[in-house]
């Protein structure tokens, strides 16, 4: 500061100084409104304008944009509709479509016809436990149990004695040829495959002289029902007591007080197999062993 | 829309204000307005020398300022980037009226037969002059382009040596010698009988 002083001093421009200072010259009044207005006006006008700036964007990056996308709309969906895993497949949409056919009986049929003579006999074989995963799905165990217990005592069911006759006259149970009757099993799969399994077992105990089928049956349980199903079923809530000797002694006997006795019987016979001469047999009632 | 100095604040930054207007807010250019266009328009009255046009350029200045707010950057000082705009307006006018370069008459290019000792004004003859503003606008209009850019920054604008060398571009001494020429050269046209 004091060498820009000095430097003043040396100038020996005090006169200049006082020559310019306190010097006022008046602005047109108009100029200062048209100045302010000017500025208040691009600020106003910007707000609304500000997209336009930020939203800068050259004309080749929007075609380019627009090129990128329909590339890979016109590469990529072919590619992942042809993709053998995906859900667009033409041949598993089909299939789809028949194992969802219970509530859709009336077209099931047609559906089988239709894909007996489209489809190649590989990708029918996957049918059956596809439609199982929807049966297990659809159908509560307990219902399933109900309606097995019920059909075991109940002859006159025709669905279960069609599906058995079925089962008796099919050399290969686990890959069905694919025929208007397919749609009929399907239908009645949910408790057609329990009740086929099951009913295998109880013939099977009870001495009935039915081997061929019951082998042919457990046979089809096993190639139907997924090691997951399988599991689930023997896990879910009616079967709980099963797990345990002492439990399912314990239902049997509830069973026979509530005068339940064929359901009781039922029952013991699948206790008898899974506990052969178990101790607390003898806690039953001899109408219940016999 | 009429400014009132006295409801406006003024906030040490310039920088600031320009930076607040550029982001949208206008009372910040009010402030600056206010700030800068007494300097401003005696700098550019003293550049031209002619009130109508240096009514033009000084709204052809502001209208700059506006337009380039969303470029005006943290770098510099807002009062350097405001008469950088302002000097190049009065070259271009300089340039437009003048059938003189800006280097002709300059002390650097042309040896003039002026002295650096003429005796600075008297009390009395400044009192005279400040009664006579067309007189004093007329003597600074006779000085060649340099000198006259040199003294309305110096006296008007305020800058200081230092920044006048910046923004002439030449080195401070040089920047001194111009002036000493323009005080003589002002001096002796103040003098001379009208």
């Amino acid at each position: 500061m004091s060498t820009s002083k000095k430097t003043t001093a040396a100038l020996n421009d005090e006169d200049m100084h006082a020559l310019f200072n306190d010097v006022h010259v008046s602005i047109p009044p108009s100029l200062d409104q048209a100045i302010l207005n000017a500025a208040h006006d691009a600020v106003h006008q910007e707000i609304p304008g500000q997209k336009e700036s930020t939203h800068w964007s050259p004309s080749w990056a929007q075609g380019l944009s627009a090129a990128a996308v329909v590339v890979l709309g016109v590469i990529l969906v072919p590619m992942i509709i042809s993709s053998p895993e995906s859900s667009l497949n033409p041949t598993e949409k089909e299939l789809a479509a028949i194992q969802t056919a219970p509530s859709e009986n009336s077209r099931a049929p047609d559906l089988a016809a239709d894909s007996s003579a489209a489809s190649s006999s590989g990708t029918l074989a996957t049918a059956p436990s596809t439609a199982n995963e929807v049966i297990t799905n659809e159908v509560p165990n307990e219902v399933a149990y109900e309606a097995l217990t019920d059909r075991v005592n109940d002859s006159k069911d025709e669905a279960t004695t069609k599906t058995v006759a079925e089962m008796e006259s099919s050399d290969e149970p686990s890959a069905p040829s694919v025929s208007p009757e397919f749609a009929v099993r399907s239908a009645v799969a949910p408790r057609v495959e329990h009740s086929v399994a099951e009913k295998a077992l109880i013939d099977q105990a009870a001495g009935i002289d039915e081997d061929a089928f019951a082998t042919k049956a457990s046979k089809s349980a096993a190639n139907t029902l997924l090691p997951e199903q399988v599991e689930i079923s023997e896990l879910s809530e009616p079967a709980k007591f099963r797990q345990s000797a002492n439990l399912w002694i314990e239902e049997i006997l509830r069973l026979v007080q509530a005068n339940d006795m064929d359901k009781a019987r039922d029952e013991y016979v699948l206790f008898n197999l899974s506990y052969p001469n178990h101790d607390r047999v003898s806690e039953l009632p001899e109408d219940v062993i016999r | 829309m009429t400014v009132k100095p006295d409801s406006i604040s003024e906030p040490d930054d310039d920088n600031v204000l320009m930076l607040a207007y550029a982001a949208g807010d206008a009372p910040s250019f009010d402030a600056l307005y206010l700030r800068y266009r007494q300097p401003l328009y005696q700098f550019v009255l003293h550049g031209c020398s002619n009130p109508a046009h240096a009514a033009e350029i000084f709204q052809d200045i502001w209208t700059s300022v506006i337009d380039a707010r969303t470029s005006f950057q943290d770098k510099g000082t807002f009062k350097s980037w405001l008469y950088r705009i302002a000097r190049n307006r009065l070259i271009d006018f300089y340039r437009k009226t003048s059938n003189k370069g800006l280097d002709e008459f300059d002390e650097n290019t042309v040896q003039e037969q002026v002295t650096t000792l003429e005796v600075p004004l008297n009390p009395m003859e400044l009192a005279e002059l400040n009664n006579d503003r067309e007189r004093v606008q007329s003597a600074i209009h006779a000085l060649p382009w340099r000198q006259r850019d040199a003294v309305i920054l110096k006296y008007i604008a305020g800058f200081s040596l230092a920044e006048i060398s910046q923004e002439q571009g030449d080195p401070v001494e040089t920047v001194k010698s111009r002036l000493r020429y323009a005080y003589t050269r002002l001096r002796q046209q103040l003098r001379a009988p009208s």
